[in-house]
């Protein structure tokens, strides 16, 4: 949850609209990334499951993740457009998608 | 059978089928899970698209930096190859509008469809390794392979633009709604017509006469497992009935009885999008349905008059679309709705007092593609058939024998809810559905008038239609000599050909689409004189004249089907000796392959560059008795002629007669076909045989 002081100049509606669903779909992609890495370990338990589903899925998962990091980002920078004082969004390095400890390639 | 209506099956067979089962089962589950994160990545994709194409913000206009760094970083999230890959649909079109070319790689959402799609191949030739030689499953899996995603994405929109592959593509019932997903999000979808494919207000069913035998073949007496013979009886030629039954407290009711459409065989109607008409007979206004409803109002059913509805595949389909109708059951009383084996649409009957049954084999792959949701008012029979391969769990006659064995409890509860139709029929109609929307398949080439021919196995349409298939003819010179020993001891069939040499010719079929279904078919034959003026040369001159006035033809040596349908077909239309064989070919690409153990024969090679060559349309003969029968062929594709140096026969040391034995008198067996006449694509008719005085 966000709180923010009452700033000198008030935020557009429409911008924190459009802000709060940034992070809303960022939020949607990390929770994407974790369901793929579920799949790619359940069908790491069979062994007459393709070879290329693991790896292919542990892709798409870090895919997500980088996209739930630059929706972030984004949601930043329009924030720091509502007025005087505020900075520029700071890129945070990417977390890399963590495969589990068992087999990981 | 239980209380709540569900028949279990036969035990499985021990560990190994239950080890199967629940790798089928994980990565079906996987399947589902990867196609809902795609259609989530796909929304969000569409939404980034929308912030980056909204009008820019006021304080943008304080702030350009900030303003411009937004919308850079927005840009960057949509097309990043790390992150979202790309736009997909329409975003894609608006970015790529906007920039004017296309940016970053291909859409992780399709990227994700597609591991979806490769998941639920998977689980399907787990469970039924019999589909890996399917003609459309092998084109997906090939497209599919095991190169990475972004290659199989490629490969998956080139498919999709073969117009050739469609036909294929919509036989793969079991991973159809994957196949259309991944379609969609690679903008690869048909193009819209036009003008709104619509039928223009003319009647989409015609009343038609039934033939003498069908007649006598139809149910006097209303019962379940009649009215399912019933629609067996109708299917091959696409017609519905509707009888009349006094039912036993006297009052007449009327009883719909709707066939589906087999796989392999013509739809009624050639839509547009073969692979998405599927999707479409799901829907409350499918052609189908509206076909249905023209035929009702055509048999002149009195309002309020009791309706039941009894259907198949896609028969019950269309009809449980019917049941949603609220218009349509103001007008009637619909009482019953039994679909068997039926892909279920979504919702309940528009009229609550409506009895809805279901009948499904687990082995079905038809109705799994949709299946239905569980609601109370409703009777679900689920049983476990003896034949797990599919097609044949979908066909309507093996419903019917599991009716009587394998879930006769299923039975008896339909036909004690069918009770109030359970009389003497007093009145049979057929109907012939169209769909004035689109042409019939194969028109014009295949639209001619046809006739029914008793067979053993049922009665077949002449002349046969082929409105999809691939062929080659593999050339081989011989030894005028050895054919002449091969040839019936007439002495009016002589062997065509140019001083002491003739051709063999070993032709290699896959016909995916035919009113006998889908089969492949190997045949020996050899070019012969005509029976009565045989003249030097008339191989060659034949040639130059049109189809049906060639003089020379050829006799079928031997003959290899992999279906009874087709063995029956041939040996008593035609005159040829069938005999039924397991067999696969691949003849869509450069490469040939056949694959015959059962007859010890193999062909394996790669055409070279060709050139086109005219139709081979050449009459074939037969024997039937001390008679000649003469079957026309007509084709229509563009064939090519290639050098057969690329392409080799195998013979197994232990190959078996006659047609292994025929090519070895014939000297074949150590041979290169002199050149191949191939053709990937092309439609046939064949007529009936006619019996020659000789």
């Amino acid at each position: 949850m966000v709180s923010h002081s009452t700033p000198a100049h008030p935020i557009a509606a429409e911008l924190l609209d459009r802000i709060a669903q940034l992070r809303t779909d960022a939020d949607l992609m990390d929770d994407y990334a974790r369901r793929l890495l579920a799949t790619a370990a359940a069908l790491n338990s069979r062994v007459a499951a393709p070879e290329w589903g693991r790896p292919t899925l542990a892709r798409q998962a870090a895919a997500c993740r980088t996209t739930a990091r630059q929706l972030r980002f984004v949601a930043e920078a329009l924030l720091s457009q509502s007025g005087p004082g505020r900075s520029r969004p700071r890129r945070r390095p990417a977390a890399p998608a963590v495969l589990p400890a068992a087999g990981r390639e | 059978m239980r209380a709540d209506g569900h028949a279990p099956g036969r035990p499985a067979p021990g560990g190994q089928d239950a080890g199967q089962r629940t790798t089928e089962q994980l990565l079906r589950d996987g399947a589902r899970e990867v196609a809902e994160v795609a259609d989530g990545v796909r929304a969000v994709a569409e939404r980034t698209a929308d912030a980056l194409l909204a009008p820019p913000h006021k304080r943008a206009a304080r702030h350009p930096r900030t303003g411009l760094t937004a919308r850079w970083a927005l840009l960057r999230a949509l097309t990043d190859p790390r992150g979202l890959g790309a736009p997909a649909g329409a975003a894609r079109r608006r970015i790529a509008r906007l920039l004017g070319a296309r940016r970053g790689g291909e859409p992780l959402a399709a990227l994700m469809a597609v591991t979806s799609l490769r998941l639920r191949v998977a689980a399907v030739l787990a469970g039924h390794p019999e589909l890996a030689r399917d003609p459309g499953m092998r084109r997906l899996t090939e497209a599919l392979g095991t190169r990475g995603d972004r290659e199989a994405v490629r490969a998956l929109r080139t498919l999709f633009r073969d117009p050739g592959a469609q036909r294929a593509l919509a036989a793969l019932t079991p991973v159809l709604d994957e196949l259309l997903r991944v379609r969609a999000l690679l903008d690869a979808e048909p193009p819209a017509p036009a003008e709104p494919e619509t039928g223009g207000g003319r009647r989409a069913a015609e009343a038609v006469d039934l033939t003498d035998r069908e007649r006598q073949s139809l149910a006097t007496e209303g019962s379940l497992l009649g009215f399912l013979r019933n629609i067996d009886i109708l299917a091959p030629e696409g017609r519905v009935l509707v009888q009349n039954v006094r039912g036993p407290d006297g009052v007449v009711r009327y009883v719909v009885q709707a066939p589906g459409t087999s796989s392999g065989r013509p739809r009624h109607g050639s839509p547009r999008d073969v692979v998405g008409a599927w999707r479409e007979q799901l829907t409350a206004d499918s052609p189908y349905t509206r076909a249905l409803r023209s035929a009702i109002e055509e048999h002149g059913i009195p309002r309020g008059a009791q309706l039941a509805l009894i259907g198949h595949g896609e028969g019950g389909t269309a009809l449980l679309n019917l049941a949603r109708d609220a218009g349509f059951c103001r007008a009637y009383r619909l009482t019953h709705v039994i679909a068997v084996g039926a892909p279920d649409p979504a919702g309940r009957p528009a009229d609550p007092r409506t009895w809805v049954g279901h009948v499904i084999n687990e082995h079905d792959l038809v109705p799994a593609a949709a299946p239905a949701a569980a609601h109370p008012g409703r009777y679900d029979a689920r049983y476990t058939g003896p034949t797990r391969a599919f097609p044949e769990s979908h066909l309507l006659r093996e419903y019917i024998g599991h009716l009587r064995t394998v879930a006769p409890e299923a039975r008896a509860h339909l036909d004690e809810a069918l009770t109030p139709y359970r009389g003497p029929v007093v009145r049979s109609q057929a109907y012939q559905l169209k769909d004035p929307a689109h042409p019939p398949e194969g028109h014009p080439f295949l639209t001619l008038p046809t006739s029914s021919i008793p067979t053993t196995t049922g009665p077949v349409g002449v002349p046969v239609r082929y409105q999809d298939s691939a062929a080659a003819h593999l050339c081989f010179p011989v030894r005028t000599e050895a054919v002449r020993a091969l040839l019936p001891d007439v002495p009016w069939m002589r062997p065509s050909g140019i001083g002491r040499r003739t051709l063999a010719v070993l032709s290699l079929y896959e016909h995916r689409c035919s009113t006998l279904g889908p089969y492949t078919e190997i045949a020996l034959s050899v070019p012969v004189d005509d029976l009565w003026r045989p003249r030097p040369a008339d191989f060659a001159t034949d040639l130059l004249r049109r189809a049906d006035l060639r003089r020379t033809g050829r006799y079928v040596l031997s003959l290899a089907v992999t279906t009874e349908e087709a063995r029956v077909a041939a040996r008593e239309l035609w005159g040829q000796p069938a005999v039924r064989a397991a067999a696969e070919v691949h003849l869509t690409g450069p490469r040939l392959r056949l694959s015959a153990p059962g007859l010890g024969i193999a062909v394996l090679g790669r055409l070279g560059p060709g050139v086109r060559c005219p139709e081979p349309d050449w009459a074939l003969y037969g024997r039937r008795g001390d008679s000649t029968v003469r079957t026309a062929i007509r084709t229509s594709g563009r064939p090519r002629l290639h050098p057969g140096a690329g392409v080799r026969l195998r013979l197994d040391t232990a190959a078996a007669e006659p047609m292994a034995g025929q090519l070895r008198r014939l000297g074949i067996d150590t041979a290169r076909p002199l050149f191949v006449v191939a053709c990937p694509q092309f439609m046939v008719h064949r007529a009936a045989g006619a019996v020659l005085p000789r």
